[in-house]
């Protein structure tokens, strides 16, 4: 018999999922439910269950917001919400469950079987770090940092800082705004999937530029980028068409 | 529209079914149903009667006050004259419906949420004001009635 505490907000959230547990998973015993942060983590404290469905949006807070009070205690934990925002891509990367509201029985009854077979529960909490890891770098992807190990330490570089990388041989040299200039023993090629993301650009073998900090586009002379520091940066033949529409679909 | 709530209310909606409550889920569905048919129809357009965007909130505020029954109460009210040929653009005060309603939801007793759309030639001026206890928040927009924007925002307070 698994010990389950239901936490959600609206009652009769909480009432349908009770009740779709006793109906569909005869070995959960629900023995408590929450409708708040506060209410959530004294129960799961109190009950020390071996399950906890937890809605994400909660009015007082978020399921989140439990995780980082109930740290310790090592249930495992279902998520449920009502659409798929932002911190689903957290919790999807770190293969925890969730259910998407309104709730399918199928994959409730999937995602329950699954924590069955994870019952070790040093991999529950071991799991739950890595949500919480992956939520914090989703936050600072506002403003994401890149971290540089130069000669004289380790920098840490808002990417905005930087308006293009240039290929130096096995080296990389990071041009930055006000002129700053740094050099990395990395190969350009680190850097391509790391940066594309951001909106950064490989537009040439050696050379990624920021594409934020691109000025103007030149046909002339086979196609180059003027970037905010005036520097030209020729774009090879074969990137020319996916620079032109990468920079055509910004607003 | 918050996606949350459409989802939300399907959820409510399963709840019904599962309880065996028809006539709660026909009477969801139906309402639901009403709501989006409208949301739709509006969108897009430059502007709609006053009449539609009232009816849109009404329909808003119901869904949501099934689901939060004991948190809060509504009105929402025109004292414009005619208000079904005077035009203004569409879903323009939605989202602080919306607001006010996750503000009540907030606050640990009942609420109440007025919004009331009033003439003050040549502007039209709308309130939606939210209560609970001693806490109150409210917002004053005033549209220009046929042009269709906003000319002036004040007083939005903490929205």
């Amino acid at each position: 018999m698994q010990r389950v505490i239901i936490v959600e907000d609206e009652a009769r959230s909480r009432e349908f999922l009770a009740d779709i547990l006793a109906e569909h998973c005869p070995t959960l015993q629900v023995v408590g439910m929450a409708s708040n942060v506060a209410e959530a983590v004294a129960a799961i404290r109190d009950q020390r269950p071996d399950l906890v469905f937890l809605d994400i949006e909660l009015q007082t807070g978020t399921g989140f917001d439990v995780l980082e009070q109930i740290s310790g205690e090592q249930p495992s934990i279902i998520f449920t919400t009502a659409y798929d925002h932002y911190a689903i891509k957290a919790i999807r990367f770190s293969a925890v469950d969730y259910l998407l509201k309104p709730i399918d029985v199928d994959e409730l009854k999937g995602a329950v079987a699954r924590t069955r077979d994870l019952q070790q529960r040093s991999s529950n909490q071991q799991t739950l770090d890595v949500l919480m890891h992956n939520l914090k770098q989703l936050r600072a992807n506002e403003n994401p940092t890149i971290t540089l190990s130069v000669a004289e330490g380790i920098e840490f570089i808002p990417l905005r800082e930087i308006i293009r990388l240039e290929a130096a041989g096995a080296y990389t040299n990071f041009l930055l705004k006000a002129g700053r200039k740094m050099m990395v023993s990395k190969n350009l090629k680190e850097y391509e999937t790391m940066l594309g993301e951001h909106n950064f650009m490989r537009v040439h073998n050696s050379h990624i530029i920021n594409l934020a900090e691109v000025k103007r586009f030149v046909k002339s002379d086979g196609g180059y980028a003027v970037m905010s520091d005036d520097a030209q940066v020729v774009i090879s033949p074969k990137k020319k068409d996916d620079f032109v529409r990468m920079m055509m679909s910004r607003i | 529209m918050n996606q949350h709530f459409i989802y939300n209310t399907l959820n409510q909606v399963q709840y019904f079914i599962h309880k065996g409550e028809k006539e709660a889920s026909l009477s969801y569905i139906i309402k639901l149903s009403r709501l989006l048919r409208q949301w739709m129809h509006d969108t897009g357009k430059s502007s709609v009667p006053v009449t539609d965007e009232i009816s849109l909130l009404s329909a808003y505020l119901t869904l949501e006050q099934l689901r939060f029954a004991d948190r809060f109460s509504f009105e929402v009210v025109t004292d414009v004259p005619q208000s079904g040929s005077v035009f203004i653009t569409p879903h323009l005060i939605f989202p602080l419906a919306e607001h006010a309603v996750s503000w009540c939801l907030r606050q640990k007793e009942a609420g109440h949420i007025c919004i009331r759309m009033l003439p003050d030639a040549p502007f039209l001026q709308c309130m939606v004001v939210a209560q609970a206890g001693g806490e109150s928040l409210a917002a004053n927009l005033h549209l220009v009635p046929q042009l269709n924007n906003i000319s002036r925002l004040c007083n939005v307070s903490s929205l």
